[in-house]
């Protein structure tokens, strides 16, 4: 017998939860830089299409097979799909709702550590005079080991989603949505209020916050012909919901067969929305542009959001002076962690739903078991940080984890399933009436889409199996000392691939033991 | 700020703002079920 006994607390909670776990890093720190280098203001019609050919869609189906699931008491993917469809080949397929959300916490709790570190630096002045390229320098040697603090930060951060897991779905994950997300949202108005305000001369600011809202904004039309821009776009709203991912579908499976799923969706995804494409514009791009200039920041940029925000944006607020300085410090690393640490938590829960559905283990037991298995796995993005191991853990499990698992499920859902019933299990309960268009969005168009998505991957996919970019730069270099350090990092990226296929077929393995107990138990899977 | 940036932020952040708040307000305003439901507190109330 399984031995779940988990429920929400609430619809709110639920809700919030579930923006929670979509609300990220990436809503403030990549977002602003995807439409500033894919069209400004012109981003958003790409952007908001695919939310609503690919987005909205998936939100539906993930939600629908969730609950679908839990109805029959499964808690997380392989036998959420198993019970879809009577081959034996789905639950395998499912793996990846356990995998992704493993090897992704992995290397986020270490990001997520960063938030709690650069917080508490920020309260105790450590940025307090730095230039700009000393704040920059601390990051350097902050995941360069220099000292033991990241390590610390780092398993402070572990044992807290380890202890809030522990506590279940309402005493731990809704209650830290219910104080995270509001907090958030408070914090982004505040700042993004100081952002567009800060005028040119203020705190030395060189521009109006203005002139970085004017920047991101100004519409390039003729972007939106261009096939990379919409690949950018389709990426953005793909892993800004977490799809994909096998979260979505564990909170939903404790949604009963009559109660609605189709509202909630929407909720949760717009709220998604409205942290990203309001507060999210707001914030790094006008500060930055106000004190660096449109060009400094767009050569910033070209690397990603991260360094604008670790590594330049304490400067900034430093910039501020006195305790607005501080609170600005405050606000944004405590913005970051509530939206790093609700996404880290949502990655939990598939991984103990599992182990309390199949192995009749105790909630607790299987939380400090992820904890573990996270702390373990986790180790070789900090120790070797510098080497790539971080960036191959996201690559292969943060972004072509996702687009497979996506493109499968949806396939699943719509076609072997079949969207009759699909489309039943959709607007069952649901307390708005959903558009009859997206029966047939979802049966024809996402899964094209989808498709597309993953063959314009392939060719990066291919390269990033040779380690072309990695083999270029030692060809490129000339300094021996340079090469060394790059062939020990192709050295550290191989063995990380290897770790993770591993790791995919470890949870494979225990997804093979799980039904082999299941048929000597006789309990049914569909 | 030139008026297509202007015109874009506003238009883009007052529709994704209405339609955030207008979901979450019906989600508020719907009654719960009057059948045992999935959120525990619910179920407290109806005791």
């Amino acid at each position: 017998m399984t031995g779940n006994k988990e429920a929400w607390g609430s619809r709110v909670g639920l809700i919030l939860a579930m923006a929670g776990n979509a609300v990220g890093l990436g809503n403030f720190l990549r977002f602003p830089v995807q439409a500033i280098q894919n069209g400004g203001g012109a981003f958003i019609i790409p952007y908001l299409v695919c939310f609503l050919l690919m987005g909205i869609p998936l939100l539906y189906v993930e939600w629908s097979m969730g609950r679908f699931g839990g109805n029959k008491g499964h808690h997380s993917t392989p036998f959420i799909l198993g019970s879809m469809d009577k081959r034996k080949f789905w639950k395998y397929i499912g793996v990846f709702g356990i995998f992704t959300n493993l090897a992704v916490a992995a290397y986020y709790c270490y990001l997520e550590s960063w938030t709690l570190s650069w917080m508490w630096h920020s309260i105790t002045g450590s940025f307090s005079g730095q230039t700009q390229a000393e704040v920059a320098s601390f990051f350097g040697s902050y995941v360069s080991l220099e000292t033991i603090e990241p390590i610390i930060f780092w398993v402070i951060c572990l044992l807290l989603n380890t202890w809030i897991l522990s506590r279940g779905l309402s005493g731990g994950v809704e209650k830290v949505a219910k104080i995270g997300m509001p907090l958030l949202i408070i914090f982004g108005a505040i700042l993004a209020f100081i952002a567009v305000t800060l005028k040119a001369g203020d705190h030395g600011a060189v521009n109006d916050g203005t002139v970085g809202l004017n920047f991101l904004w100004t519409p390039d039309f003729s972007s939106i012909w261009s096939a990379k821009v919409w690949l950018a776009a389709a990426g953005q709203i793909f892993f800004t919901l977490s799809i994909g991912m096998g979260s979505i579908q564990c909170y939903a499976s404790y949604v009963r067969s009559k109660d609605d799923i189709a509202l909630n969706a929407m909720s949760a995804g717009w709220m998604n929305g409205f942290v990203e494409i309001v507060l999210g514009s707001a914030i790094i791009i006008p500060i930055a542009v106000g004190y660096l200039g449109i060009d400094a920041v767009v050569e910033m940029t070209k690397n990603g959001g991260l360094g604008l925000g670790f590594k330049t944006l304490p400067y900034l607020f430093d910039q501020f002076g006195g305790a607005l300085g501080v609170m600005c410090g405050v606000f944004w690393f405590g913005l970051l962690f509530f939206a790093g640490i609700t996404s880290s938590l949502a990655m939990g829960t598939p991984c103990m739903g599992f182990l309390q559905d199949e192995f009749g283990w105790k909630r607790e037991k299987a939380a400090w078991t992820f904890g573990l298995t996270v702390l373990i796995l986790g180790l070789p993005t900090v120790l070797f940080f510098n080497y790539g191991v971080f960036d191959e853990y996201d690559y292969w499990a943060g972004t072509v984890s996702l687009v497979v698992f996506a493109l499968l499920e949806i396939i699943l859902f719509a076609w072997v399933f079949g969207m009759d019933k699909g489309w039943r299990e959709i607007t069952s309960g649901a307390d708005i009436k959903v558009p009859t268009i997206f029966k047939y969005i979802i049966k024809f168009v996402t899964p094209i889409m989808l498709g597309l998505v993953f063959i314009a991957s392939l060719p990066g996919i291919w390269s990033q199996i040779k380690n072309e970019g990695i083999d270029k730069q030692i060809l490129a270099a000339t300094d021996p000392a340079i090469i060394e350090q790059l062939k020990t990092q192709l050295l550290y990226v191989n063995i990380s691939r290897v770790g993770l296929l591993l790791v995919w077929f470890a949870v494979a393995y225990l997804v093979y033991i799980a039904y082999k107990k299941r048929v000597k138990e006789g309990r049914f899977i569909i | 700020m030139n008026s297509s940036a202007l015109i874009m932020m506003l238009v883009t952040e007052i529709v994704v703002t209405a339609v955030t708040i207008y979901y979450f307000v019906k989600v508020l305003r719907t009654p719960p079920k009057a059948e045992q439901d999935s959120f525990e507190d619910n179920d407290e109330a109806k005791k």
